[in-house]
This record gives C-alpha cells, sequence and structure tokens, in this order.
C-alpha cells in the first residue's frame, strides 16, 4: 500500500471499515445464537477484515480496523459493549501481528486465526472478569477455546480463499508484509 | 493449508484439554456461589437443596433447585445470563456481567481426605 495515494488510502481504508462494521453489526444484532454453543460467543467475521488489512497494510491499519470496531460498539451497544470489543481486539490483533510476522512463511491463515480467535476469546473473558469483579467466571474459557478453534478455522479459511484472489486484482498491486 | 498450522491448531487444543483436565470434577455434593458486585454474597449447597429457592442480586433474579441453578430473570440487555440455561456441573458458570452477577458451581468432597497413603 506504499504506492497508494493519501486519497486513495483513505479511500480504501473506509471501505474496509465499513465492511468490518457491517460484518460486525450483522454479527451483534442479526445473527440468531449457534446451538451448541457458549451463549453470546460468535464466529468473529469481522477479524476477518482485520485479518485482511493486517496482510494488506500491517499493524497500525489492523489496529485501526480494531478500534473502529471498538468505537462503533461503544455508540451503538454502550460502553460494556465497546470495552469488550476493544479487549478482545486489541489483544487478538496484537497476536495475530506477531504471528504473520514470525510465523507467516509456516502458517496460512487458519494456523493464524485460530490462536487469534483464542486471544479474543481469553482477551474478553478477562476483561469480562475484570468488570464483573470477580474471577469466578474464568472457567467458561475451556469452553471459549473450543469455539475459537472452530471460528478460527472459518475465517482463516475464507482468508485463505481471498486473499490469493484479492491479490491478483490490479488495484491493489501491493505485496506487503507486516 | 500449511503444516504449520496443524502445530498452531494443536497447541489452542492442548490448552483447551488441559483447562478442561485441570478442572474436573471430583468431589459428589455440589456448591453453588454467587458472587455480585466482586463480592461473594452466598454460598449454596444445591446437593441438599429439596425446595426450589429464588434469590435477588443487583437486578438478576437465580432459581436454585436440587443440583441444578439458573439465571430467571435479569435487567440486562442481551440476557446472556439466562440464555446460558441451567448449571449442573462443578465448573459451569453464568454470569451477567452487565449486572456484574456471578454463578459458579464448584464440587465439595464430603471428606477432605479423599486417599491418604504412608
Amino acid at each position: 500500500m506504499k504506492n497508494f495515494s493519501k486519497a486513495k488510502k483513505a479511500a480504501f481504508f473506509g471501505l474496509l471499515g465499513a465492511l468490518a462494521l457491517v460484518l460486525s453489526f450483522f454479527e451483534s444484532r442479526l445473527m440468531p445464537d449457534i446451538p451448541f454453543m457458549p451463549p453470546g460467543a460468535k464466529p468473529g467475521l469481522s477479524n476477518v477484515v482485520t485479518m485482511l488489512t493486517m496482510s494488506l497494510s500491517g499493524l497500525s491499519g489492523a489496529m485501526y480496523i480494531t478500534l473502529l470496531k471498538g468505537l462503533f460498539a461503544f455508540v451503538t451497544r454502550g460502553a460494556f459493549a465497546g470495552m469488550m470489543s476493544l479487549s478482545g481486539g486489541i489483544v487478538s490483533t496484537a497476536l495475530c501481528f506477531l504471528l504473520m510476522r514470525y510465523g507467516g512463511e509456516k502458517l496460512s491463515f487458519i494456523g493464524i486465526a485460530v490462536p487469534s480467535a483464542a486471544a479474543h476469546n481469553i482477551g474478553q473473558l478477562v476483561c469480562a472478569c475484570v468488570l464483573s469483579g470477580t474471577a469466578a467466571m474464568f472457567n467458561y474459557g475451556k469452553y471459549l477455546l473450543i469455539f475459537s478453534v472452530i471460528t478460527g478455522v472459518i475465517t482463516g479459511a475464507a482468508l485463505n480463499i481471498i486473499m490469493p484472489r484479492l491479490r491478483k486484482i490490479r488495484y491493489i498491486d501491493i505485496n506487503l508484509k507486516p | 493449508m500449511k503444516k504449520g498450522d496443524f502445530l498452531s491448531v494443536a497447541a489452542v487444543l492442548f490448552l483447551c484439554a488441559l483447562w478442561f483436565v485441570l478442572t474436573a470434577s471430583t468431589g459428589d455434593s455440589l456448591v453453588a456461589e454467587i458472587y455480585s458486585g466482586g463480592e461473594k454474597v452466598r454460598e449454596i449447597p444445591i446437593s441438599k437443596l429439596n425446595n426450589a429457592e429464588t434469590f435477588s442480586f443487583g437486578g438478576c433474579e437465580i432459581t436454585a433447585e436440587k443440583n441444578r441453578i439458573y439465571f430467571a430473570e435479569s435487567s440486562c440487555k442481551d440476557k446472556l445470563c439466562i440464555k446460558t440455561g441451567e448449571l449442573t456441573r462443578a465448573g459451569d458458570v453464568a454470569a451477567c456481567v452487565p449486572n456484574r452477577v456471578v454463578v459458579a458451581l464448584k464440587s465439595e468432597s464430603k471428606n477432605d481426605f479423599d486417599i491418604v497413603t504412608y
């Protein structure tokens, strides 16, 4: 994305940001609960956008998406939702960055998405423990870990399909590693 | 898919399995703990309950029956605490984070010493 002009960059991040917000809104408001899964657990479709941005433009771009998602949750669903979104988002984006930088050659997006999803869930759980003032619910984490394997495989597989095609598009003529 | 993916997924699964093993219940009598605002406010030996009891804390109503406990009512928006359903096994947790109410089940052995060897 180095060859992008300022305006082009703003437009591109605007598109990515909008995409992330639509996906997280869809998940938080419209999607029914998934049977047999922990209540409140969501597949994290908007993290597809975070990882896509990470692989296109690096850590700062991905953090921008993460913060935007947190702000959106804060404005539309309140302070509690905002904090939950940010706590999970920042931890998982950071781990995602480390995995891409140091394991990028050995890992496909599935291998990156699964630990990132796990970090997202655990970060959120820690935040929930802090907000509720008790560590009693930390045990819930074991169920969230199983769930993060499933969601990580789904979002990772989506990226494995999307990214090679996206890189072929001339407009996004970039091949930047974070 | 690349080779490293298996390692990465296996690491998460291992952590998960370890968590399950470490928190597996051993005792035979269930005790429910209710936390509100960060303080433990009630401890209920639900294995010994014969009649259903309802407790009210921080905008939540919690119903305890023999060997089960659940959020019956809550003033929160998303009602995840109610959707969690009944807690029946040690280690089960239900929480209403907006109201800062948490219910956790733990097991208590009748005897503190299960095995003593010399």
